[in-house]
């Protein structure tokens, strides 16, 4: 089951799920972890992999 | 405390009050329900779902109550089995009360709620949660004021803490609320009208399931299926295709604009944001924003300072430490110093640390050159997504296309390929016609630079007086104007508004920004810098085999004659089609080794924004639009670019500049 969480468009606002946000893929990457709008189509980053990797550090430290 | 057990529903008929929560995800539901049931709670599926609904007992003032703690949701047109879990709760279940908690930092998004609460006739009463952390983050809301909109009690509570929670009892309603109905556009209306005279009684009223099916609600299916005939919901299925007739965006979305703003008329009365802003002043500026007057010194100043920013802070400072303190002085000489000990083949050597060396070309045109500068543009950036501005900046331009005779659609892309040419190549999908797209497709590789280019070509400019940008701004603007009006007198077609939710104008929070930017500056290395080294490996073996000379002289008519540029240049468009930004990185390098003049600086900007589209460009040009529509473009491109290139060269020279 998915959680409702909804990522809104910088550009429009529309709201959308991450799943339908998710970049399909082009022919420069499978997966470039880029947002990207279904609406208007303005793709964007909203994770940094360095802070989720040090997030993920700090909570291991924590334990 | 919430272990499951036995499937328990209460018998339909039974004389308790039912209390039912709702509310947004993440808002303290389930820590209020604890506070009112105790421990007497059971946690069961959804009957056919897989959604746990927690039920506990409550009693106050000697009545006994049942307190349903439902899934969070974030409108009531259900996109997941959770909301609609939480939709069906209101629809078929008999209750009598209903308490929406608010997380009252989010004040904007629990509203849309309410309203969708509001035009469901239903009685509720609102509870503000969190009002520590919005104290805390100077957020002031009028209670009282907030309270005469809605018609019904407002309260504020920290759940964890306790405190508010005792109120709750006192002021539950069962009266349904006064009228209360906000107005949606004509056809909008006229559907809904029709609708409500199909459907058949109900707990909600019949406009706002009305609305739901407007807005191409499907899990609304199996209660109608139950409730009407199929011939009726044949007819309704009728009515909102008819409705959808009237406008380009699916009507659900519209519908949500106009709750939205609705929302944010409440906002703007009962709400101070932070740091004593005051709302009224942020929203009166946010209008001048899109103001079709003042909107545009706002965006001429916005943009200045973006230049300044990028051009001398980017381009200048930080890439005069990065290439020649960093990499010059702390890592190049050593680096050097150990591969000439370890690597004595010197074919070797010159492959990693050669002129033509994948450390010293493409690590240090990637790193110290185009990463400084981008970093700085992905902050603008970032700074205009999370302050509002960003929206106002497309509605702006979109004004100023629209005066231009083109078609507001067709404006998005074009906007998007600032940020990204392939990713706007791949957008043109959302224009109606095939023509359209051709057009746009054209125009993107022709004259739109991207984000990366872009901060380069800003950055080079930096160093010359502004006339020099300006004139490279207007032609490159006039031709996409006239290329793109010649386009829309071609091509026939309404031109269509596109529309946008404007959100209220904020101030950007620091650490998102940060993370928001070094999110980009990860996507960009990892994009860019396996791209840099491909071009640089390429040039190495033109370089190694002779053929680079060769290409040098074939291309010395255009580049030399008619350009006038000195030939190295000549490299700067090997690797731009590779990268726009490793071209114009090329062109920044030759600039400040001092072999280029101003005037060669301009002739070769301009040439390269014109110039052929990135690689990742051109295989999207092919995959969306096909091989030979991509040649033509090539064959309308290249002669453009080199066409101005060599007037702007000529003229330039006349002029004596
Ligand atoms: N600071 C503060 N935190 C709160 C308050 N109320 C709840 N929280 C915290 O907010 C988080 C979410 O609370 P929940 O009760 O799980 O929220 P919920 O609405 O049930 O969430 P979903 O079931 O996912 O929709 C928890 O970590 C709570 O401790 C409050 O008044 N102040
Ligand atoms: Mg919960």
């Amino acid at each position: 089951m998915e959680k409702t969480s909804l990522n809104r468009c910088p550009l429009c606002g529309g709201e959308f799920s991450q799943s339908a946000m998710k970049c399909k893929g082009c022919l420069l990457s499978k997966d470039c972890g880029l947002l990207c709008c279904p609406h208007c189509g303005y793709s964007y980053k909203e994770r940094s992999a360095i802070v989720d990797f040090f997030k993920s550090l700090w909570r291991k430290v924590k334990r | 405390m919430m272990e499951s057990c036995k499937k328990e529903r209460r018998p339909k008929d039974s004389p308790e009050e039912r209390i039912i929560l709702i509310g947004n995800p993440n808002v303290g539901k389930s820590v209020i329900f604890n506070y009112l049931t105790g421990k007497y709670v059971t946690v069961s599926n959804y009957p056919g779902t897989t959604v746990e609904v927690a039920t506990g007992a409550m009693a106050a003032h000697g009545k006994k109550y049942q307190v349903v703690d439902t899934p969070g949701i974030n409108s009531l047109i259900p996109m997941s089995e959770d909301e609609k879990v939480t939709r069906d709760i209101l629809l078929k279940e008999p209750f009598t009360h209903l308490v929406q908690v608010i997380d009252a930092k989010n004040l904007r998004r629990g509203l849309l709620i309410s309203l969708q609460l509001l035009e469901m006739e239903l009685p509720f009463l609102t509870l503000l949660n969190m009002w520590d952390e919005a104290k805390s983050r100077g957020i002031e809301i009028n209670l009282q004021n907030l309270s005469k909109h809605l018609g019904m009690p407002v309260l504020r509570a920290v759940a964890t803490r306790r405190k508010g929670l005792e109120k709750i009892h006192e002021n539950l309603r069962d009266q349904a609320p006064a009228p209360f109905s906000i107005s949606y556009p004509e056809a909008i209306e006229a559907g809904v009208s029709r609708i409500v005279s199909l459907l058949p009684e109900s707990p909600l009223s019949g406009r706002s399931l009305a609305l739901m099916l407007l807005s191409g609600d499907q899990s609304l299916a199996g209660w109608l299926h139950r409730n009407l005939p199929e011939e009726m919901i044949s007819r309704i299925e009728a009515i909102c295709r008819e409705t959808q007739v009237h406008f380009i965006d699916p009507v659900g979305y519209l519908i949500n604009q106009v709750r939205l703003r609705k929302v944010d008329e409440i906002l703007s009365q009962v709400m101070k944001s932070a740091k004593g802003l005051p709302i009224t002043f942020s929203v009166t500026l946010g209008n001048l924003m899109i103001h079709p007057f003042w909107g545009i010194p706002i965006l001429l100043s916005i943009l200045f300072l973006t230049y300044e920013f990028v051009g001398v802070f980017g381009a200048q400072i930080s890439v005069d430490f990065l290439e020649e303190t960093v990499f010059g002085e702390w890592l190049l000489p050593p680096v050097t110093e150990f591969f000439h000990r370890v690597l004595p083949i010197p074919f070797l050597q010159e492959l990693l640390i050669g002129p033509y060396g994948v450390l010293t070309m493409a690590l240090t045109y990637a790193i110290a050159i185009v990463l400084p500068i981008v970093g700085c543009f992905f902050l603008i950036f970032g700074l205009m997504e999370d302050s509002g501005y960003l929206p106002r900046l497309a509605v702006m331009t979109n004004e100023i296309f629209k005066k231009m005779g083109l078609n507001g659609k067709a404006v998005l892309p074009m906007v998007l390929g600032l940020g990204c040419d392939t990713m706007a190549t791949m957008t043109t999908r959302i224009l109606d016609t095939e023509k359209d797209r051709t057009i746009v497709t054209l125009l993107l590789a022709l004259g739109v630079p991207c984000s990366a280019q872009l901060g380069v070509i800003l950055g080079m400019f930096a160093g010359l007086p502004i006339l020099y940008l300006l004139i490279w701004a207007t032609l490159i603007a006039g031709i996409i104007v006239i290329v793109g009006y010649l386009a829309a007198r071609i091509l026939p077609g309404e031109s269509s508004d596109f529309i946008l939710e404007i959100p209220p104008l904020r101030i950007p929070q620091l650490s998102n920004i940060a993370v928001k930017t070094l999110a980009r500056l990860e996507w960009y290395l990892k994009e860019a810098v396996p791209l840099f080294i491909l071009g640089t490996l390429f040039l190495f073996t033109l370089h190694q085999t002779k053929t680079l000379t060769l290409l040098e002289r074939a291309a010395t008519p255009l580049i030399v004659h008619l350009l006038g540029l000195p030939v190295k240049a000549t490299e700067a468009f090997i690797v731009g089609f590779l990268r726009r930004d490793y071209g114009a990185a090329g062109l920044f390098v030759l600039a400040k080794e001092g072999a280029l003049d101003s005037r060669q600086v301009l002739v070769s900007l301009v040439t390269i924004t014109l110039f052929i589209p990135c690689i990742a460009q051109f295989f999207m040009m092919i995959k969306e639009r096909g091989w030979k529509k991509t040649f033509y473009i090539a064959a309308v491109v290249f002669p453009i670019a080199f066409g101005v290139g060599g007037i702007l060269n000529i003229l330039l020279r006349f002029l004596g500049l």
